[in-house]
């Protein structure tokens, strides 16, 4: 019975650790293609930037579907309620994941906060930058600091 | 303000045990341990009382309140 609470452990934080880091390639990418309309009319012809642009496009994709494969993997040896409602049995990954939640939340709805502060006072006026790029920014944003969090405090608690 | 302080590196070194081996014991993780020694994290009352009862102590002689 032991060994099968710790074998769940060492899959959850394997799980958690792919999680996190898939949850940081998908915010990077939203990040990235909510300014992809404002960065267009050099995107369009073959400029350095459309080459830099393609190639890190690429490679966060490619970055994407490997944690999401690894993830997918993972998720097979933990609980389902680890898997559908992130509820670790372990606590230290339960209150990481609560911790990175609640941070998350944080930050999105400060951020958001600031955004409609600029917008309502018309520091920001574009016509590339649409309420679906804010979407955008605001999924990436959120799930960034999300990944970010967890990976932090994962790391930070390695020491003996 | 009140702190919780506790016993846990002292009991494992006199147990001879590493906080893997503390953790595979009570089925937890090894960070969840190494969290709960440097006072990072707090423990719930399970895994308080399951590391009491592993070095067969009073959960008062791992864990204790330290007033300021």
């Amino acid at each position: 019975m032991l060994s099968q609470a710790t074998n769940s452990a060492e899959h959850e934080e394997k799980y958690i650790t792919n999680t996190a880091y898939l949850s940081l390639m998908v915010g990077i990418l939203f990040f990235a293609q909510s300014f992809e309309n404002t960065l267009a009319p050099w995107l369009d012809s073959y400029t350095p930037i459309f080459y830099i642009w393609s190639i890190s496009m690429g490679v966060g994709l490619l970055a994407m579907m490997t944690f999401v494969v690894l993830t997918i993997m993972s998720s097979n040896k933990i609980s389902r309620s680890s898997y559908w409602l992130l509820k670790y049995d372990d606590e230290f990954f339960n209150y990481v994941n609560s911790l990175a939640y609640k941070w998350a939340f944080n930050i999105v709805i400060s951020f958001l906060f600031v955004c409609y502060m600029l917008f309502d006072a018309q520091f920001i006026v574009s016509e590339t930058f649409q309420i679906s790029e804010l979407a955008k920014l605001a999924v990436g944003v959120a799930l960034f600091a999300y990944g970010a969090i967890v990976l932090f405090k994962l790391k930070s608690s390695n020491d003996e | 303000m009140s702190e919780l302080d506790n016993n846990i590196a002292k009991l494992r070194t006199k147990h001879g045990l590493s906080q893997q081996d503390l953790a595979d014991a009570i089925g937890v993780s090894r960070k969840t341990i190494s969290t709960v020694e440097t006072g990072r994290f707090t423990p719930s009352v399970v895994i308080a009382l399951k590391i009491a009862r592993h070095f067969d102590v009073s959960v008062e002689r791992v864990f204790s309140l330290d007033e300021f």
